[in-house]
């Protein structure tokens, strides 16, 4: 008995532990030490590389720029370690190639936060998996085939043979010497594609070695040829939005859906990698009469798995949020919320959302974040569709209503309250609502009533009326026209232009919410008569600086080019470094904290700083994209805790690219040629070479979301470090100034 | 003109509230410590620069001064992203042209009291000029004070020579002349004190154009080159060369004198003023 007691306690206990994680779910962050990888300067791993190289056919380039690309991602601040999918990824990496002695101690498996359906390896052994892969998978044997099949690659050295055969492609070297360039596309396309089956071929071989069904791989192929679908296909439920109060009309949803057409055999003239067809009968025949060591699908574990998958899931929501897509953001929120009914994240997400839709389609630019209908196969179309019917009205109501209603369910949430204030306002000011409209009847009411009225007109016998009278032919006109309207009402079914209107019909009773929208509608008109006023004071504020006292720099970027436009990837870093330098020191002229995070100067221990630079990465992408919206970031309450760490709310992104250019021939050289005697010094003036540096800086607000300063500006001098300084310097100044 | 320069000297101490700027590194002044070189240009009167050098009691080598220089240290505020202004102090020696001043004697004749019988001048005549002036730079490429600018400058001076000079002076007849020098032999040299003192206002407008490169936190290194807009000099007098000899009563007769030491140092200011180019520290305060 005590042991079922126990037994039952300790389930419990893990169940409980696995609701609360999704319960209280933010974002997915990495844990622990951070890895050598990422904190060894680039410049440092790409010399290793190139010193340890044999094949003389790999040039400097090739290690520069696989080292380079590699640690853009690795420091991005989107890639896991030391949590939970990493290590999962790892552990079924492990296992999958545990009897290839040494093979996985080489590799180095780490978790993307892409959306993407993506897993790739490079040349130095990093195996990449994105969170979107993970989210689609069906099972962890299918996470082992992909997992075997991009080991393949490394074991079999594609990068490297592949950068070789391109150059050997583009130079027209070897067999390529007498093909015309359409031949060379196509022959780099069919090279990609036998690395592919190389690795598929490759990659079986690993996993026959594993005690995971053989299926799998053909099922994975599957995974792979529906991955631009959301990670489940269902019916979108038309009552999803619907509350108490709020109403929506089935109509409003569309019967059918656009089918899904990618088929297996698809065109892959121009693709990298061969169709699924193609790959599934490769397949076949490599794996012949062989099987598996076992028919598992789960060896680690299939709730692992499944606990895994969501928390992918649950991310995709949020990258799909700082990525403004709303459209995949709800149904995604639709899908989990089957499973998670009654998760905060979820329904915030949501709220954002629809706060996010109806901000943008008040601004008219709606058509950046909605998926186009008819570009929308499978179930998500009905979403899609509804989305892209909502008048502006609708969308605002409809948005407001699920706002308002998580306010109340989350009294004490500060932020949401926020997200509800500024949602009434937008509806009051930017929906061209008309308050009057507003029912304080319930939907059911209101039809009743509607319909009631319309039984009650005889629209013949009006018509007959009205022609009757002596009222000019416009005002019959006129008339006659709404008479037709109603009656059109009359034999549709009622609600579908009109619903939102008794959305908000408990708060329209309430009388509270008629008055605040009334409030800042007067606000807003007292505001606009001091317009002139606030022109003045713009420019001359302009001057003026903004007192801020601390301030955190985020990641400089550094670029330089040379003349032929190519990046020069070392100088860059190094002059990286030295930037850096110049925000830990100190300013004594300037009344200002400066705190640095940056991807170049990380410690191990500085775990918590590469997760803040993947979320204030996607915070200002985010916000540059919303560009003149006045709105709450999806990302605001994870900068939030930032914001408290480093005591400010001011950011700064900061960066440099040089370049360099030469003049253009133009009519001032002409004349100088016919002139003769110029002629040294036109020819001197066109091969000059002049240096520039483009400088740029945002300032941002953590607590707004505002944009505090843009920089933007072209300086025809050399990037010196100490001109560099100068400008940077500028730009603290202008910080820290007083208002 | 004075009053005119000391109220922009005021204007560059007391605007620092109005304007308030970053300027190099937190640096909102710089001092400026320079070099000024003036290429000797040819003149309507074909004044080559000289500079003499009397090699023995029988020779003298008047060689030819191709640059100018002058020094000058100012100081500079900045004003805006964009623009800088400034004051500074110019000093330097005036090298005047010697060669061709003829003194002239007078020495007491049986026939007409006097007769004049003209002379070289075998020393150079030392004058020094001084001037203040006051300036602004755009910077058309970067940020004040550093980058690529132009600029005008109004500037004041008093050049002067120096009064008691002794000078050496004696018939001479041309020997040798290239480009570099020219030599000649000498008879007759005699000593005497220059008496009076030449003095020339000058107002020079200048325009000029250069790039302030910084090379550590506190210095860098300004080059530019200028040449002049507007050149105005004045003298309160013309003031002659003259000599007795033997202590008889001097009589002086402007008509006699083609050469005169004011005439002399305007020529000099006039090419000290003329295309010059500039290298110079800038010392961030």
């Amino acid at each position: 008995m005590k042991s079922i007691f126990l037994g039952v306690l300790f389930l419990s206990t893990i169940s409980i532990g696995q609701v609360d994680e999704f319960k209280n779910y933010t974002y997915l962050k990495s844990k622990g030490k951070i890895p050598k990888e990422f904190i060894t300067l680039t410049t440092d791993k790409y010399q290793e590389d190139f010193k340890d190289n044999k094949n003389k056919d790999l040039d400097k380039e090739f290690f520069l720029s696989t080292r380079f690309f590699i640690d853009e991602i690795l420091l991005s601040g989107n890639v896991l370690f030391n949590e939970d999918l990493s290590n999962y990824v790892n552990k079924v990496a492990k296992y999958t190639l545990r009897k290839e002695k040494g093979l996985y101690n080489k590799l180095q498996f780490y978790v993307l936060k892409n959306n993407s359906v993506n897993a790739f390896s490079t040349d130095q052994g990093i195996i990449f998996v994105t969170t979107g892969l993970l989210s689609q998978l069906e099972n962890e044997a299918q996470l082992a085939f992909i997992i075997a099949h991009e080991v393949a690659h490394f074991t079999e050295k594609h990068v490297r043979d592949g950068y070789v055969e391109k150059q050997n492609i583009s130079k027209g070297k070897g067999k390529y010497r007498n093909l015309s360039y359409n031949d060379r596309i196509s022959e780099l396309s069919i090279y990609s594609k036998e690395s592919e089956f190389s690795a598929d071929e490759k990659g079986i071989e690993f996993f026959l070695n594993t005690e995971y069904d053989i299926e799998a791989v053909f099922s994975s192929f599957e995974v792979l040829l529906y991955s631009y679908l959301p990670f489940e296909d269902r019916q979108f439920d038309s009552t999803f939005f619907n509350t108490e109060i709020l109403k929506i009309p089935g109509k409003m949803f569309p019967d059918t859906v656009n089918q899904i057409t990618k088929e297996e055999g698809f065109d892959d003239h121009l693709s990298t990698h061969p169709n699924i067809e193609k790959r599934i009968n490769t397949a076949f025949d490599v794996i012949g009469n062989k099987t598996s060591k076992g028919n598992k699908i789960y060896v680690i574990g299939k709730e692992e798995f499944e606990k895994i998958r969501d928390l992918a899931r649950f991310e995709s929501v949020n990258l799909h949020l700082s990525d403004r897509e709303y459209t995949e953001t709800i149904y995604n929120v639709f899908l989990l919320k089957s499973k998670y009914k009654n998760n905060k994240f979820l329904d915030f997400s949501l709220a954002k959302a629809l706060y996010g839709l109806a901000k943008y389609k008040n601004h008219s630019r709606v058509n950046e974040v909605l998926l186009k209908p008819n570009k929308v196969e499978g179930e998500m179309y009905r979403l899609a569709y509804f989305l892209k019917h909502l008048s502006k009205q609708q969308l605002n109501i409809i948005a407001y209503r699920n706002i308002y209603d998580l306010s109340v369910k989350y009294k004490n949430d500060a932020l949401i309250k926020r997200y509800e204030r500024d949602m009434l306002k937008e509806l009051a000011l930017n929906s061209k609502i008309n308050v009057e409209d507003l029912l304080a009847t319930d939907y059911q009411t209101y039809n009743d009533s509607i319909m009631a009225m319309l039984t009650k007109i005889n629209i013949d016998d009006s018509i007959a009326k009205i022609e009757a009278s002596d009222l000019s032919k416009y005002k019959k006109i006129k008339l006659k026209k709404e008479l037709y309207a109603l009656d059109k009402k009359r034999t549709n079914t009622i609600g579908s232009d009109d619903f939102h209107l008794t959305g908000l019909s408990d708060l329209v009773k309430k009388g509270k919410i008629i008055t605040d929208i009334e409030y800042f509608i007067a606000q807003k008109e007292l505001e606009d008569t001091k317009v002139e006023n606030k022109e003045k004071n713009k420019r001359a504020k302009a001057k003026k600086g903004l007192g801020i006292k601390n301030v955190v720099v985020i990641d400089p970027y550094i670029a330089s080019y040379n003349i032929k436009n190519k990046k020069k990837k070392i100088n860059s870093e190094q002059q990286k470094v030295k930037v850096n330098q110049m925000f830990t020191q100190d300013f004594p002229k300037l009344d200002l904290q400066i705190t640095l995070i940056d991807s170049k100067i990380l410690n191990e221990n500085d775990v918590e700083k590469y997760n803040e630079l993947g979320i204030l990465y996607r915070w200002i992408n985010e916000i540059i994209e919303h560009e003149s919206i006045d709105m709450i970031s999806s990302s605001n309450q994870f900068i939030k805790s930032i914001t408290e760490k480093y005591n400010t709310e001011h950011f700064l992104f900061p960066g440099i690219i040089n370049f360099q250019t030469r003049n253009s021939f133009t009519w001032v050289h002409f004349y100088g040629v016919l002139l003769i005697y110029p002629i040294p010094i036109v020819v001197f003036d066109l091969l000059m070479i002049h240096n520039q540096f483009e400088l740029f800086a945002i300032a941002i607000n953590g607590e707004t979301d505002k944009i505090e300063l843009v920089k933007s500006e072209y300086v025809n001098l050399k990037a010196r470090n100490l001109v560099m300084e100068t400008y940077l310097y500028n730009i603290l100044y202008k910080l820290n100034q007083p208002k | 003109m004075k009053q005119l320069i000391l109220s922009l000297n005021i204007l560059v101490f007391y605007t620092i509230n109005s304007f308030s700027q970053s300027g190099f590194l937190g640096s909102i002044y710089n001092i400026d410590l320079e070099v000024n070189s003036a290429l000797i240009t040819l003149d309507a009167y074909n004044s080559t620069r000289s500079k003499t050098i009397l090699e023995s009691d029988n020779s003298v080598v008047y060689r030819t001064v191709i640059l100018d220089n002058s020094y000058r240290i100012g100081l500079n505020r900045v004003l805006s992203d964009n623009f800088t202004i400034g004051v500074s102090f110019k000093t330097g020696a005036l090298n005047l042209n010697n060669e061709r001043v003829r003194i002239d004697s007078i020495v007491p004749s049986p026939a007409n009291n006097y007769a004049v019988n003209n002379f070289s001048l075998l020393t150079d005549i030392m004058a020094r000029n001084n001037a203040f002036t006051f300036g602004f730079k755009k910077y058309s490429k970067g940020l004040s004070p550093i980058g690529k600018y132009f600029g005008f400058s109004l500037s004041y001076g008093i050049a002067k020579s120096v009064q008691d000079q002794i000078l050496y002076y004696g018939e001479t007849n041309e020997v040798d002349r290239n480009f570099f020098y020219t030599r000649k032999s000498v008879t007759n040299i005699g000593e005497t004190k220059l008496a009076y003192q030449g003095k020339v206002q000058s107002t020079v407008i200048r325009y000029y154009f250069g790039q302030t490169i910084p090379i550590t936190r506190k210095i860098g290194v300004d080059i530019s080159a200028s040449f002049p807009l507007l050149r105005y000099y004045r003298s309160a007098f013309l003031s002659k060369l003259a000599l007795t000899v033997n202590n008889g009563a001097l009589t002086l007769n402007p008509n006699i004198y083609d050469e005169n030491i004011d005439l002399s140092i305007m020529r000099g200011l006039r090419r000290n003023d003329g295309v010059s180019l500039k290298v110079g520290v800038k010392v961030f305060l």
